[in-house]
């Protein structure tokens, strides 16, 4: 149960990140590289990933805790900026397409919090399931007030939202974004910002799935697989064919599969052990 | 009870930032974009709602590991 449990979050983390880099490099391309292929662009991402990762997971962590509040700070000024272009009519009907699809239907949504799935892999470093309460509890709150500052912004800036449009959504609040005649473009610096996180996200991921291939390997040491798993990272992220595969990919595999894996799969290998442990506790007391 | 405290040990808000990281990535790429399209101007509301289920879900899972001893990364 343990190595096939092991295995099913080593094969999601990689494949959730590859996808992420695909989409991520996809709009690099997009906007600011089009003469370069993408498999060079996915590559810089890749080795700058696999390099992190050789540096182990503290100093990973510690430039995560400096960057963060840029990251958060600049989503924040751009928010606060193209606000003046907001109309709020828009989000009217309030309840949409209808109780049902808001309620019932719209529980699929639930996908957009599955990378909490990341929180109790820091266990062995955070110490008592108390502290783990307290961190990730913070992370869901703050991730809620930004998610939904990001849902305003886009609902009250553009008239109509539809799957078709590739662009990064921040990205085009970026655009729209209003700093005065003397700045201009800075969406550049977003950019940097923004590729800064996503080097960030996909070097935790990467650890963590270093951390769970060791563990259901008995290997000594991870830092000899990380090139292998920056190999099977390129190869994953260059299957799409098409920025339509991508689409597909972002819109359906990765909404149904993150909520099977991480609220019902998790969830119920949790909750299996909990009794087991329980039950055993109890022989244990008799 | 006198364990050293390992350099791998976190405090909260660093294990809170790595947490954010992976989640905010995702607010970069098209998550809110998917659940507009999905939702419409009713996201809002469901983002409210799922919020509430998510931190529950979150809240009894974290429990459970209260009950298992605690193992450390090297």
């Amino acid at each position: 149960m343990k190595r096939v449990f092991g295995i099913a979050c080593c094969i999601y983390f990689l494949t959730i990140s590859a996808f992420i880099i695909r989409i991520f490099a996809e709009s690099l391309v997009l906007i600011y590289f089009p003469d370069i292929h993408i498999e060079f662009v996915i590559l810089v991402f890749i080795a700058i990933t696999a390099i992190t990762n050789l540096f182990g997971f503290k100093s990973i962590s510690r430039v995560t805790l400096i960057t963060l509040p840029i990251i958060l700070i600049s989503m924040v000024i751009i928010f606060i900026s193209s606000a003046s272009n907001f109309v709020p009519q828009r989000a009217l009907p309030l309840l949409g397409y209808g109780a049902y699809d808001t309620f019932v239907s719209g529980l699929g949504n639930i996908f957009a919090f599955s990378s909490m799935i990341i929180a109790p892999f820091l266990m062995p470093f955070i110490g008592t399931g108390k502290n783990l309460r307290k961190a990730g509890g913070l992370s869901i709150v703050v991730y809620f007030v930004y998610l939904l500052l990001g849902i305003v912004s886009l609902l009250f800036l553009i008239p109509s939202i539809t799957n078709i449009n590739n662009t990064l959504s921040i990205y085009i609040l970026s655009r729209r974004a209003n700093f005065g005649t003397f700045i201009q473009r800075i969406d550049a610096v977003f950019i940097l910002i923004w590729i800064m996180s996503i080097f960030n996200y996909l070097a935790i991921t990467m650890h963590f799935s270093l951390v769970t291939f060791k563990k259901i390997t008995n290997i000594k040491h991870e830092s000899g697989m990380i090139f292998c798993f920056a190999g099977i990272l390129y190869i994953i992220s260059l299957i799409p064919q098409s920025i339509s595969d991508v689409n597909f990919f972002d819109g359906t595999i990765y909404k149904y599969s993150s909520i099977m894996f991480v609220f019902f799969v998790t969830v119920f290998i949790l909750l299996w052990a909990y009794i087991k442990k329980r039950k055993s506790l109890r022989k244990g007391g008799v | 009870m006198n364990e050293s405290k390992k350099e791998t040990r976190m405090g909260i808000l660093q294990a809170a930032s790595v947490i954010i990281t992976v989640m905010i990535s995702h607010i970069i790429l098209n998550m809110p974009n998917h659940m507009i399209s999905s939702t419409g101007p009713a996201t809002i509301l469901n983002v409210c709602y799922i919020f509430v289920i998510s931190l529950l879900v979150f809240y009894f899972s974290s429990k459970v590991f209260d009950i298992f001893p605690r193992k450390r990364f090297n």
